[in-house]
């Protein structure tokens, strides 16, 4: 007698509300790669992300809502799509939901518009846009969203936060700028400055064929000026103005002069170049 | 995590017969299985710095010590106010937000073997003590690995990517001990990633499972076994060799039947971007490796942040004896905190650092003086740890060293209150009581849990 009473009680213990371990639905749930972790208060945790990848389906989906209280279910990287979340829409005491990596999208997210228990979303690499977002809004007790790889811009982020202003946002980093702070910045060389030569000193020489190299023009004066090339042959080659203040940056080859003059011509003075990059202060 | 089977079978283990249970030992054999449902933490990830990390160096900068205690680097501020890393840590120190950083850790094993039995065990050694005795008390990471049961294929407990060694002799600590070889974690090579100079030792083949053979030989998945069949048959004869064989065996097979640890192996299906992130080094590759397992479902993973062998304090370990500042700036540092600060980045985007307990490991300490060799000596008076994830409170300092680092200041605790921690993190009651190969009841930890969660 004693015996049977006890037989009883494990039974009892071991099925916690709705639950049964030989239930129908619980038997299909394992054979699509389910794991139910039941709670000692009768709720029940469903993961599907590890042995249901290729099993879960929105035909799978419907079995949930027999189950009993769920309160966490994890369905990433299975094959459900966004019209499958109609059947969680009676899981209404659903606090964690797993759906990063699957094919749900902006239509699908609609469903889960009235799980208002839902604390934590995990949408990642989904096709949720700031459409999706939008039915997110009424979900007052989210507290986090993971959102990282979606197509959410800053604008469908800002005004969900608006509707929910503890909520915790997570968009991750953008990869690709990532890469770019990651890869180490070259080191600037350090620039020669050329010397000026004003124009009562010289005569700007004859430019001769060199190598290619950048010249970095400043025109510290109050005034714009005049920048010619003084050709092979002697001749002068108009190549631009620079604005009283300005920089500009201008290719050149090495042993090559930079005749400056002001707008009506007047030769102020030039450059010659070296053979590395250099910074030209017009004075 | 821990399935409802499981708990039967430690159910019928504690020894009651249905005939004299009672409700009062019914819930009493429920609480032994160890089970907390309310738990935060799923998995852990231990990553563990071999040779003892200086805590001046990290997380315990002492600007205003003597400038012989405080060394040639400068303190940086982090994401929080009041805390301060040093200035080597630039990456890790804006994650500080999710780091509880405990700098009141202190013991009194001043060699490498003992601190790091003491820091992976939670346990002094009592004499002599050998690699893979099942004497010795189990690692944190079996340990937690004992709470869980994966799927099929997929190990309770991976580390990577070597075994600890000090001078050619493999320390003690890593293994089950007397949990049995079936809690031994599973040795991984890292497959990719620049190797950590020094002496590396891959002398654990009978773990050491190879994933890294090609597709077409994974479809007759004899190599492996083979592999397997090869190491063991030497040591057929040895009291665990049976034993092995066949949990190895079993275990190998699992894994190579397209099992997702396997394709977690891979890491060549990883976006080369967040490959990059984690950088191009050993280090960075299997903190990516822990992820990927992790995301598969391993439960627990420990990741050597360091070279195998310290072989005198030479090659990219954490034992600076001799000129630790360059090696800390040059070598250990960067690979640390690029690897570890691409990890929580990582785990937090995917939504996974919630359900992820990291902890950070090492020796102890060292000295507050530093040596005519321009280097630290062991020093475990005092030092530094950190947790994140699993319901890890961030952004939290708990203790404090004196001026100089070399006692505790406040709130002093052990490796084991740590462990305490980390159990209580992942929902496990750090006093159960656990059974040995003889039948004796141990308790698995004897410390009490920080308040960090």
């Amino acid at each position: 007698m004693n015996r049977l009473f006890c037989s009883f009680l494990i039974l009892a213990v071991f099925t916690p509300g709705v639950y049964a371990e030989d239930s129908p639905a619980v038997k299909s749930i394992k054979e699509i790669g389910g794991v139910i972790f039941p709670l000692s208060n009768g709720e029940l945790e469903v993961e599907f992300h590890l042995r249901g990848r290729d099993l879960m389906t929105d035909k799978g989906l419907e079995l949930l809502p027999s189950l009993g209280k769920v309160v966490s279910l994890n369905l990433r990287d299975t094959r459900i799509t966004g019209a499958g979340l109609v059947h969680l829409k009676k899981l209404n005491g659903l606090r964690r939901l797993h759906l990063e990596r699957t094919r749900v999208d902006d239509a699908g997210i609609a469903h889960l518009a009235g799980l208002i228990r839902l604390e934590y979303l995990n949408l990642y690499g989904t096709g949720i846009g700031d459409e999706g977002l939008i039915h997110l809004e009424a979900l007052k007790n989210l507290k986090q969203i993971y959102l990282w790889q979606t197509k959410v811009t800053d604008s469908g982020a800002k005004r969900l936060l608006k509707a929910l202003p503890d909520l915790r946002l997570s968009r991750g980093v953008v990869l690709a700028e990532l890469m770019a702070t990651n890869k180490a910045k070259p080191k600037p060389e350090p620039q020669e400055v050329l010397k000026w030569i004003p124009a009562g000193e010289a005569k700007p020489p004859k430019s001769r064929p060199g190598s290619f190299i950048y010249v970095n023009f400043e025109n510290k004066r109050s005034l714009a000026v005049k920048l010619y090339w003084v050709e092979y042959g002697g001749g002068l080659k108009l190549y631009g103005e620079i604005e009283a203040g300005a920089t500009r940056r201008q290719t050149t080859y090495s042993d090559a002069s930079w005749l400056v003059t002001d707008l009506s011509d007047k030769h102020l003075g030039h450059f010659r170049t070296g053979l590395k990059e250099a910074i030209a202060v017009i004075p | 995590m821990l399935s409802l089977q499981h708990s039967r079978r430690d159910f019928l283990r504690s020894g009651i017969g249905l005939a004299g249970l009672t409700l009062p030992t019914f819930f009493k054999a429920q609480a032994a299985s160890g089970l907390n449902r309310t738990r935060k933490a799923k998995s852990c990830i231990i990553i563990y710095t071999w040779g003892g990390m200086s805590h001046y160096e990290s997380f315990d900068p002492k600007p205003d010590a003597p400038v012989e205690v405080r060394g040639e680097f400068k303190p940086i501020g982090t994401a929080t106010p009041g805390i301060q890393f040093c200035e080597h840590l630039p990456l890790l120190a804006r994650h500080s937000d999710k780091l509880a950083i405990v700098r009141s850790v202190h013991h009194t094993q001043g060699g490498h073997q003992q601190g790091m039995y003491v820091t992976l065990t939670g346990h002094d050694p009592k004499g002599g003590i050998k690699a893979k005795s099942r004497q010795n008390w189990p690692s944190l990471t079996s340990m937690l690995s004992r709470f869980h049961n994966p799927a099929i294929g997929t190990p309770a407990a991976i580390r990577m990517p070597y075994s600890m060694y000090d001078n050619g002799t493999q320390m003690a600590g890593e293994g089950a001990g007397w949990l049995g070889s079936n809690y031994d974690p599973i040795l991984l090579r890292t497959p990719s990633g620049k190797a950590y100079g020094g002496v590396n030792r891959f002398t654990d083949r009978e773990l050491n499972l190879k994933l890294n053979v090609q597709e077409h030989r994974v479809s007759n998945r004899n190599s492996l076994l083979e592999q397997m069949d090869h190491d063991l048959g030497q040591r057929i004869g040895s009291d665990v060799a049976y034993d092995q064989l066949d949990h190895f065996r079993r275990m190998a097979a699992d894994m190579l039947i397209g099992s997702p640890v396997r394709d977690a192996y891979d890491l060549d299906k990883e976006d080369p971007r967040i490959r990059e992130m984690y950088g191009d080094h050993m280090g960075g590759q299997t903190l990516l490796l822990s992820r990927r397992l992790v995301e598969a479902g391993v439960p627990v993973v420990q990741a050597l942040c360091s070279a195998s062998d310290l072989a005198g304090g030479g090659g990219d370990n954490w034992d600076t004896h001799r000129g630790h500042f360059p090696k800390m700036k040059d070598r250990l540092l960067p690979v640390f905190d690029r690897g570890v600060s691409a990890l929580l980045t990582d785990l937090e985007m995917r939504g996974m650092l919630e359900e992820t307990l990291v902890v950070f490991l090492t020796d102890f300490g060292r000295t507050p003086k530093i040596n005519n060799n321009g280097g630290r000596d062991h020093h475990p008076g005092v030092y530094s740890l950190a947790l994140a994830g699993g319901g890890i409170r961030g952004g939290q300092v708990y203790g404090s060293s004196d001026s100089k680092g070399a006692e505790p200041g406040s709130y002093a605790c052990t490796p084991a209150d740590v462990h305490a921690t980390v159990y209580q993190a992942m929902g496990i009651d750090h006093r159960t009581e656990l059974y040995d190969q003889l039948d004796r009841p141990f308790q698995i930890c004897d410390g009490e849990p920080l308040p960090l969660l």
